[in-house]
């Protein structure tokens, strides 16, 4: 080969692509709003309709605060809006409000890429006023206010949705039922009579063992950590007796696992009472046609003082910024719990609303006219729902130490003592390494 | 008994005759299971939810809803066009660009002499060992502080770069080790009296590759075209990652539009997905031979 060609070629290479990439970078556009307006991106991981809404309510945020230019922004589902968020953070661009899950908060607040709320929310001007603050349900307004963030405040939801027990009435009705079981005791002879009375049917079906026995637990009074924050609870008497009980529905046929979408299964009529959030009304009632069914407060331990149920959905943020778009980020996620707002959000997307004071809103007072079933979750059920206790080890442990111990009892590898052992071994391992 | 007499006694059953018929059964039933979820999705697309959501799963729809185009079609802001339009500027300028960098990459380390060639060459196989999930983040904060664009200085500051941004789809995906790999063992099968001869007509390197080398490894070119196209019009993370505005984002993010958190009008998917698989089928369909001797020429199995 002849260098002197080679390094001609070489050079035309090198020319050609410097020419061909800047002739193709102009045409990079840039984020810009206009001069006098601020650009706030709001990042969430709604689809469909709810994205639509929260593109409305950035429009009429956008009308009363000309300052700022609002934009809803769909990141895809949980997985992928987190992947986004951890981009951001490291490279550059944190939006300035975000949506997530729980346990992204408590690894966002670890990562410190979240801005603690209170001197916000107690702002003379920015924040709430008293009767505000009074409006909300304390469990929801402080649901990340905690003691593993040094009693800061990293969110708060707009609304949100809370594991419900929904039953077909007309199937508990041929076992002899006027209701569905209230505890947990009575639960398993509650679905052997309803099997018994509606042959063919399989009384329960479950998508996710692991999220389901540890929303169980605190169905029964206990958290999965115990009230140091630390240590996992799965040593506790009920812990083995929610897997013993498993254990024998399981062998008996009543209690199976599955991959199907477990609503579409409990709208055809194939199971006789389904565990799921409480906004799962509207496909419920688009799908079910061949029997009436209802919902209502999870069964609880025979010796609770105090109902509950899990909260599910996600909470606002405002990222670290500079100093004009955390203000901006507040302003917009203060103004998605204004009555205006949730006037907006509640009847689109069937979440609970966060505040208390709203039922004589016309649009919500007529979505809950409309759905007498809705109401009663909201009466029975927000009240009662808490979150699991916090830790940067939850999705490890109700991801895989969960459910791989669940599923090795239920095949009979292990017996449920021997199951609930190695959910607390492998879980304190899982919170140590999770610091 | 000896293999003659099972020979005399077995006539009627001869083995060469039965093969073909089982490789026969045995391609339709792989032709069976590779075609089945398209035969699902195209009745799926006609579907009314319910129909879509039934237990047990009915095969046929009870009539034929085109409406369920109509809505896959309006769905997403500025409609399904929109994502359209950007999903061919990106997958098209990217693939075309990666085929021309891929290709000087691959005929330097084919063609010429220089020293390290083969530790250059080496490295650039090792980064087909690292997971994208790896350069992920790197290639973001490159993207964002891309110097003297987007408001950036020229330490690459002050703005956003090419976040947001159709380059910022297409630059990254340019440069494939596998591309790479597969044009040159092509271009080293071309025998070097071609480039002696071309040497004597006065031809240069990059002449030589456009006019000689290019043209006769149409199959491998259309090949890594084909795969780099389908890559990027199936690519979801990474153009999520470096967009924000919907007016830039490609056909997969449009999916987004079609999903309810616990009620999904799988009809409605279903036709959605079949128009964004429609073009690479009949482009796969159009490119097949060649793309079937790229592969059978670059030694590769599946």
């Amino acid at each position: 080969m002849n260098l002197k060609t080679s390094r001609r070629t070489l050079a035309k290479s090198a020319a050609f692509g410097v020419l061909s990439t800047t002739s193709f970078l102009k045409y990079a556009p840039a984020i810009m709003a206009q001069d006098s307006q601020l650009a706030v991106d709001y990042w969430h991981r709604y689809g469909g309709s709810r994205a639509e809404t929260l593109n409305v309510l950035a429009e009429m945020f956008n009308e009363i605060h000309p300052e700022y230019k609002v934009s809803a922004i769909s990141q895809g589902d949980i997985a992928e809006s987190n992947q986004k968020l951890r981009a951001a953070a490291a490279g550059g661009g944190l939006p300035a409000a975000i949506s997530a899950d729980d346990y992204d908060i408590t690894e966002y607040t670890a990562a410190g890429i979240l801005t603690d709320l209170d001197p916000f929310v107690h702002d003379p001007e920015l924040g709430f006023t008293d009767e505000e603050i009074a409006a909300f349900l304390p469990s929801q307004f402080d649901r990340h206010k905690l003691a593993i963030y040094g009693d800061r405040r990293m969110a708060f939801p707009q609304a949100f949705s809370a594991m419900s027990f929904w039953w077909n009435e007309d199937a508990i009705k041929a076992a002899g039922f006027d209701k569905p079981a209230e505890t947990w005791t009575e639960f398993p002879d509650f679905l052997r009579k309803i099997v018994e009375a509606n042959p063919g049917m399989t009384a329960w079906m479950e998508e996710d063992p692991g999220a389901r026995f540890m929303s169980i637990m605190k169905t029964y009074g206990v958290e999965w950590l115990k009230d140091d924050g630390v240590t996992p609870n799965f040593d506790a008497p009920e812990a083995l007796e929610i897997l013993t009980w498993w254990k024998e529905l399981y062998d008996e046929g009543l209690l199976q696992f599955t991959q199907s979408n477990k609503i579409e299964v409990f709208a055809a009529g194939q199971t006789a009472i389904m565990l799921h959030s409480s906004s799962a009304g509207p496909a419920l009632a688009e799908q079910v046609k061949d029997f009436t069914y209802n919902g209502g407060l999870p069964p609880q331990g025979e010796n609770t003082d105090t109902l509950r149920t899990e909260t599910y959905g996600s909470l606002n943020a405002v990222p670290t910024n500079d100093e004009a778009l955390t203000k901006a980020g507040w302003e917009w996620v203060k103004w998605l719990v204004s009555p205006e707002a949730f006037a907006v959000w509640i009847p689109a997307s069937n979440y609970f609303p966060s505040r208390t004071d709203l039922l004589e809103i016309p649009e919500i007072a007529a979505f809950y006219d409309a759905d007498p079933v809705a109401l009663k979750l909201l009466q029975e059920v927000a009240p009662a729902a808490t979150i699991l206790s916090p830790s940067a080890a939850l999705t490890e442990v109700r991801g895989t130490i969960v459910p791989t111990a669940i599923e090795e009892v239920m095949m009979g590898k292990y017996s449920p003592e021997e199951g609930v052992m190695k959910m607390q071994a492998e879980s304190i391992a899982a919170v140590e390494r999770a610091g | 008994m000896s293999a003659e007499q099972i020979r005399v006694s077995t006539p009627e059953v001869p083995s060469k005759l039965k093969l073909p018929q089982i490789s026969t059964v045995l391609l339709v039933l792989g032709a069976c299971v590779v075609v089945f979820p398209f035969v699902w999705m195209i009745l799926g697309s006609f579907k009314t939810m319910q129909e879509s959501s039934s237990y047990p799963p009915q095969v046929f729809p009870s009539q034929l809803r085109w409406e369920n185009y109509q809505s896959a079609w309006q769905a997403p802001p500025n409609t399904l066009g929109r994502y359209f339009i950007n999903t061919i500027i990106v997958a098209i300028t990217g693939t075309v660009g990666q085929l021309v960098v891929c290709s000087l990459a691959a005929y330097a380390f084919a063609q010429l002499k220089f020293r390290g060639k083969d530790a250059l060459f080496a490295l650039v196989l090792g980064t087909m060992m690292i997971p994208g999930e790896i350069t992920l983040i790197p290639n973001f904060m490159t993207i964002r502080h891309f110097p003297l664009m987007g408001g950036n200085d020229i330490f690459g500051s002050g703005g956003i770069g090419l976040y947001d941004s159709y380059a910022a789809q297409i630059i990254p995906g340019m440069v494939g080790a596998f591309n790479i790999f597969l044009l040159r063992q092509s271009f080293m099968q071309i025998p070097k009296d071609f480039w002696e001869a071309a040497q004597i007509d006065g031809s240069n390197s990059f002449r030589y590759l456009w006019e000689v080398v290019i043209p006769m490894s149409k199959p491998i070119m259309i090949t890594v075209f084909l795969l780099g196209l389908v890559g990027r019009w199936n690519a979801l993370l990474w153009p999520l990652i470096v967009t924000r505005d919907e007016t830039l984002r490609p056909v997969q993010l449009a999916m987004i539009w079609y999903q309810g958190e616990f009620s999904t009008d799988q009809g409605v998917v279903m036709a959605a997905s079949l128009l964004v698989t429609i073009p690479i089928v009949i482009l796969f369909l159009i490119m097949q031979r060649h793309f079937i001797e790229g592969i059978v020429g670059s030694g590769l199995k599946g």
